[in-house]
């Protein structure tokens, strides 16, 4: 069976090279920019949990690490449910927001953390992505007061030791 | 914030939790044609875990079904699981969390949730059951911290009429007790009560 010769390649006009990316010096530090923070520290205790039905998912979270002492933690991971979810996204006090209506809203995601407030109590941003019963995902910033724990939501912390604390 | 009423009695406490310790980090590749949530318990299992808590992080799926709650009427709970929804793969995951735990015949039970997008480009989310999601080509990536102290176990909750997972301690906090291979179901944890 005799081959068929392959069309020639039209040639393409060269592509200009493309600038040469310089990075950045260590201290970059431009008049008007602030320095990156950055915080040393080590990983500390686990906490394994459960949040009953009606109970906020960001106050319960901080509930859960005061509970414990935890000043800070992150999310290790986070499966449950809320009665009905609320979401903000954007910056401040110019953030949006989003009401998805349950109940039965799945919490796909979670991340975030709990650093101490100006009191020292733990206040956790936790950020997420969820989905309604028409499987709708949407994602943002859990808003305090806004978002009932519909069957369980089990979560996993870990305690975030700063060098500094 | 609006609050439902379950079938059965509010249980104290409000926040039930554990504290434990990382027994270390695991990355796994779930591979192609193994289910998910089958793969990852039987690699766990095999190695001895019986806690963890799961990162999705990448990877594909060759399918995939998911289902989400839907509000239920019959007074026997408040919501259920719908009809599943079927992707065509490749499925991309996007991300997703879980948890390996205890079933309450003592055997390894996977509850994980994923974001992912389907072979037509639609972002989809939902509880994955088990056997519906085989790996791609590419497998799927896991991160995997291990629990040490503490798992979840799944009981029978009378409020919302439904087995859910309630964390326990897996070991005596005490060195000295002989008894640290057998599961303590009460837990060494702290008791919070609502408001």
């Amino acid at each position: 069976m005799a081959l068929a010769k392959a069309p020639k390649k039209p040639k393409r006009a060269e592509a200009p090279k493309p600038a040469l990316v310089v990075a950045p010096p260590p201290n970059d530090e431009r008049p008007g920019t602030l320095a990156t923070l950055i915080e040393r520290g080590t990983y500390g205790r686990m906490l394994l949990a459960r949040v009953r039905p009606n109970v906020d998912l960001v106050t319960g979270v901080e509930r859960i690490c005061a509970a414990h002492g935890i000043r800070h933690a992150v999310v290790r991971s986070c499966v449950g449910s809320l009665v009905d979810a609320a979401l903000g996204y954007g910056e401040g006090d110019s953030m949006t927001l989003i009401t998805v209506e349950g109940p039965g809203i799945e919490v796909l995601t979670l991340g975030g953390e709990v650093r101490p407030d100006e009191d020292g109590k733990p206040m956790a941003t936790l950020r997420g992505t969820i989905s309604d019963s028409d499987a709708s995902i949407y994602g943002g910033e859990f808003v305090r007061g806004g978002n009932p724990i519909c069957i369980t939501l089990e979560i996993a912390l870990q305690e975030w030791l700063p060098e500094s604390d | 914030m609006r609050t439902i009423r379950q079938p059965g009695t509010p249980e104290k406490p409000r926040l039930l939790s554990v504290p434990a310790s990382n027994g270390g980090e695991l990355r796994l590749v779930v591979a192609e044609g193994r289910d998910l949530v089958c793969g990852l318990i039987a690699a766990l299992s095999a190695r001895g875990i019986r806690s963890a808590a799961i990162t999705l992080v990448g990877g594909t799926l060759a399918r995939a079904q998911y289902v989400t709650c839907i509000p239920c009427d019959d007074g026997d709970r408040v919501v259920a699981y719908g009809a599943p929804t079927a992707i065509d793969g490749p499925v991309s995951i996007v991300g997703g969390n879980g948890f390996l735990g205890i079933g309450e015949g003592g055997q390894p039970v996977l509850h994980c949730h994923a974001v992912l997008v389907g072979r037509d480009g639609k972002l989809h989310g939902g509880h994955l059951p088990p056997s519906q999601c085989p790996a791609g080509r590419s497998g799927a990536v896991v991160h995997a911290a291990i629990i040490d102290g503490a798992t979840l176990t799944i009981r029978h909750d009378y409020e919302t009429n439904l087995p859910v997972f309630h964390p326990a301690a897996l070991e005596p906090a005490t060195v000295e007790n002989d008894a640290r291979d057998r599961m303590s179901t009460h837990g060494k944890g702290v008791a919070h009560g609502l408001g």
